[in-house]
């Protein structure tokens, strides 16, 4: 696959992770969290795991050390505030099935833990920005507001709110965040494909 | 009841949409001879998992105060059935199911009152997942030759299409347009 390719992959399996999830940015922070937190460990427990069995089950196993880990994840999650568990508890599960993260937990042949490590999490940092972007304009749109994690009452930001998006609910359900999502992609397609053409200008111009 | 379970996965709440189970498929460009096998793997293997873990749960992990191993007994029970299934079957090769099946699976469990019920959400939700992937594969056959903007040929003009149908399906059960106030 040709860079475009993946990278237009990459973003659309990122931006697939965001559905399922409730509209606030707390309840985004926290499935952020829960990435990293299977990432990490995930590959940890793989390397445990190859060095005491054979290479010969590694995608079983690799499935349901995601599992695992996504349930003491919920449970820790849990044990920290009840309240942001309701939020979070159905979606943590369905966000550990994208290609993403059985991609995060795999390991490559004859990698040190270091070198996959720092690997995933410069693709993870890669991400970032995306993702915190599209649980903001969500939050806002939504609910006009700005949300951090407590633990017994979420921190709430108010915005100022104009008052067309006052009237309806529409602007905080599931399909008005698919249309963000969609325009987000679309604009960073348009972005890419400028600074490209302005590359090759000025490239144009020092051969002059 | 049964009926009604039937009509609400089926048609008036497209939960496969709603969750976005499934469309990373839609990157893969998926051709209608494999839609057939792969539907009918996660049909037979979803429904059989599906009536065992409910069993499971409510009868051992439930008086056991363990209900948090559900998920894990949902994923055990389908890798079990895809294994046995692909070694019956193996004059025919599918790609994997799993990013589809296991939340099928999990949320058939979570949300039903009685085995009949489980086996026919599950039933329901697969025969709609093969519904909507036939109507992704024309949509992406019909846009391959109109080149619309070129911005809008990676995913952008899928979630809009993804969008558009959740309100066609959901939008008259959820009265989205009342005020607030």
């Amino acid at each position: 696959m040709n860079e475009k390719n993946k990278r237009q992959l990459y973003i659309f399996a990122t931006a697939l992770i965001l559905i399922p999830a409730a509209g606030r940015l707390a309840s985004g922070i926290i499935l952020y969290l829960g990435i990293v937190f299977i990432c990490l460990f995930g590959t940890l427990l793989q390397y445990l795991f190859e060095i005491f069995a054979s290479k010969y089950a590694k995608s079983i196993y690799s499935i349901v050390i995601i599992i695992f880990l996504s349930s003491i994840f919920n449970q820790l999650v849990k044990l920290f505030s009840p309240l942001m568990n309701l939020y979070t508890d159905f979606s943590i599960y369905l966000v550990s099935f994208s290609v993403l993260i059985i991609k995060f937990v795999a390991l490559e042949n004859d990698e040190t833990i270091a070198e996959s490590l720092s690997k995933k999490f410069l693709v993870i940092l890669k991400f970032t920005p995306l993702f915190f972007l599209i649980f903001l304009l969500r939050d806002y749109f939504g609910y006009g507001t700005i949300t951090f994690p407590g633990l017994s009452k979420m921190i709430e930001i108010h915005l100022p709110y104009p008052n067309m998006f006052k009237d309806t609910f529409f602007y905080g359900s599931i399909p008005f965040a698919v249309i963000i999502i969609a325009i987000i992609m679309a604009s960073i397609e348009r972005g890419i494909r400028l600074k490209n053409y302005f590359s090759l200008k000025s490239k144009e111009k020092d051969k002059k | 009841m049964i009926i009604n379970s039937i009509l609400y996965y089926m048609i008036f709440v497209p939960s496969i949409l709603i969750y976005g189970i499934g469309m990373q498929k839609l990157t893969f460009q998926p051709t209608v001879e494999h839609l057939l096998l792969t539907c009918c793997k996660l049909l037979l293997c979803t429904v059989i998992a599906s009536g065992l873990s409910y069993l499971v749960t409510v009868y051992i992990l439930a008086p056991l105060t363990l209900v948090s191993l559900m998920p894990i007994t949902c994923l055990l029970m389908y890798l079990i059935f895809s294994l046995l299934s692909s070694l019956a079957f193996f004059k025919f090769e599918t790609k994997s199911v799993l990013e589809v099946a296991f939340p099928i699976i999990f949320i058939s469990v979570n949300e039903s009152t009685s085995l009949v019920q489980c086996l026919v959400v599950d039933f329901s939700m697969c025969v709609f997942f093969a519904i909507i992937m036939l109507v992704f594969c024309a949509l992406i056959k019909r846009l391959k030759s109109t080149h619309p903007i070129k911005e809008f040929n990676t995913g952008s003009v899928i979630f809009i299409s993804i969008a558009i149908l959740i309100i066609a399906f959901y939008g008259a059960n959820i009265s989205w347009l009342t005020m607030l106030k």
